[in-house]
């Protein structure tokens, strides 16, 4: 069976930045089993499985990892929509999917960037006394949305040079801490860095969930609701611009370039 | 149009199964791109090799020049991701030389036709040293068994092949390799971090089994690794009193080779299967080559 396949730098201040995901749009649907081995071969954060529209111009998408399916995933989401707007050239502006996180939105912003819609991230105050061990520092607020910690440091020096101690991070029950603080230039709003429990000492490149659940704090904290403009401090880095939109959800405008197409046989 | 961009599974006909390597062909470049820029893309394509490939020039003994990536650092030699660049070669490349040279930093290598449709590498005998030879292969039994989970039946020997003084732990059953979960943590901390594990094989068409666990080059296990053949064959083709044997890494995915003994040479050889065709595209970042000859 040939597959088509891309593979997308999403959220990417350049090529070879951002957050990869594969993107493949098969002909006919395939078994799980099938997109789990698929995404394992191609050993990226995330697979994103794009089908043939519905009768609405919707498309199902499923994202799959070496480790299953997942519930949800920013990146892989904006790459689907890169290729089925920028790359295909078609669908309009914009593209509805459909997925086991509700509908999300990706449509063209200008200037050849992106963006995603998805719902806000709610927060809860939260006290985790493994973070001080896992982060090496005292956080001055921890929240928690329902998958992930959030971390508020001081600076942004103090995000930057954040060494995790993988063992005691991997202790926290959560997928990981998101360490974020206000920006120490005049380009940016603020800076974050995602550092997932497992696999043991994963760092995410640039992460959609995670500005979901930190604009509606820095939309708050700053009183800006809309441009927000953060950094996600990654080796690969990650650059979003962030609105807190009404109805609970959250906007995330970026960059996404195609590092590869061809075909994929199975 | 871009740069042609291959993954091919190495010492297998199945997909998924073998040992994965991006191979990408710069045949026509004059010089190579910046170190960190193949760093990166190999960063990017995230396989455990990458290979690059450049036409040698006129006057060098080799046909091609051959650089090997992990997404960490560059390596001075990988089976497998060569057998790969020999396969991309012949089967989309349109080349049909029935020995193909590649200069690399571990000098000559080279892929050749084999029987029944297989690529072979030529590599040297390294038959594996008993323990006390050499002063420093030395494992403490208890460490071993603590990190592997079990105690070799045999004596265990050593090998340079991988690391130096890499342990090659003799089991009794194939059932035995297959049930080693190994404490990566723990075996790092052995020597180098590299053991092999070997076995007769249940399969009355393998001759032996094996697997090759290395978190001391961060990799805790690799699928299937054709340099470790370089002592697993000599042990077993004296063992088992025969010069050509079939093997088999019993890793998660699982792999193929033939062994054939020649004097103080290996021939190991495999299958390769392609999975994936296609193009990068990394504007002026990466110049393009010419497209690949159509095949």
């Amino acid at each position: 069976m040939r597959i088509e396949l891309y593979q997308v730098d999403a959220f990417a201040p350049d090529p070879l930045g951002g957050n990869p995901a594969c993107v493949a749009l098969p002909d006919s649907t395939l078994d799980d089993s099938a997109m789990l081995a698929i995404a394992r071969e191609l050993n990226q954060p995330m697979t994103a499985f794009v089908s043939a529209p519905n009768g609405d111009g919707s498309r199902r998408l499923r994202w799959f990892h070496e480790g299953g399916e997942s519930a949800f995933c920013g990146h892989a989401t904006f790459a689907s929509g890169h290729v089925l707007l920028n790359v295909l050239d078609g669908a309009g502006d914009a593209v509805e999917f459909d997925t086991i996180a509700g509908r999300l939105r990706v449509e063209r912003a200008g200037e050849g960037l992106l963006s995603l819609t998805v719902p806000a991230l709610p927060l809860e105050p939260h006290t985790e006394p493994r973070l001080v061990g896992a982060l090496g520092r005292e956080p001055l607020e921890v929240y928690r949305s329902e998958h992930d910690l959030l971390a508020v440091l001081e600076t942004a020096h103090d995000v930057a040079t954040i060494h995790a101690n993988t063992k005691v991070l991997r202790s926290i029950e959560a997928r990981g801490v998101v360490v974020t603080a206000p920006a120490d230039n005049e380009h940016l709003d603020f800076v974050s860095r995602f550092l997932g429990t497992l696999p043991e000492g994963y760092e995410d490149a640039a992460t959609g969930s995670a500005h979901a659940m930190m604009t509606p704090y820095w939309s708050k904290r700053l009183g800006i609701t809309e441009g927000l403009r953060a950094a996600q401090l990654s080796p690969r880095g990650g650059e979003f611009v962030c609105d807190a939109l009404e109805d609970n959800k959250v906007r995330l405008t970026g960059q996404a370039f195609t590092y590869a197409k061809g075909t994929l046989t199975v | 149009m871009g740069t042609p961009l291959y993954r091919i599974d190495a010492f297998t006909q199945k997909p998924f199964a073998g040992n994965p390597a991006a191979v990408v062909p710069l045949l026509d470049l004059d010089a190579w791109p910046a170190d960190d820029l193949l760093q990166a893309i190999a960063q990017e394509n995230n396989l455990s090799e990458t290979a690059y490939l450049r036409t040698a020039p006129a006057d060098s003994a080799a046909d091609y020049l051959l650089r090997w990536f992990t997404p960490a650092i560059e390596v001075n030699l990988c089976g497998h991701a060569t057998l790969a660049s020999g396969h991309t070669l012949r089967t989309h490349l349109g080349v049909t030389k029935e020995r193909i040279a590649f200069d690399t930093r571990s000098g000559i290598v080279s892929v050749e036709q084999g029987e029944e449709g297989r690529l072979t590498l030529d590599f040297p005998s390294t038959p594996p040293r008993a323990e006390g030879q050499d002063a420093e292969d030395h494992v403490d039994p208890a460490a071993l068994c603590a990190s592997l989970g079990d105690l070799p039946t045999e004596p265990i020997a050593f090998s340079d092949v991988a690391r130096e003084h890499t342990p090659i732990c003799v089991f009794d059953s194939e059932a035995d390799v297959r049930a080693l979960r190994p404490n990566f943590g723990a075996l790092a901390t052995i020597g180098h971090g590299v053991v092999i594990a070997t076995a007769p094989s249940d399969d009355p068409d393998i001759d032996f089994v094996s697997r090759f666990f290395a978190p001391g080059a961060g990799i805790d296990e690799d699928p299937v690794t054709g340099s470790t053949h370089c002592a697993l064959a000599p042990y077993w083709a004296d063992r088992l009193g025969k010069t050509s044997l079939r093997a088999r890494q019993i890793s998660e995915r699982t792999g193929d080779l033939w062994c054939e003994l020649a004097g103080d040479r290996v021939r190991i050889s495999g299958y390769c299967v392609s999975t994936f065709e296609g193009s990068m595209d990394l504007g002026s970042l990466l110049p393009d080559a010419p497209a690949p000859a159509a095949r």
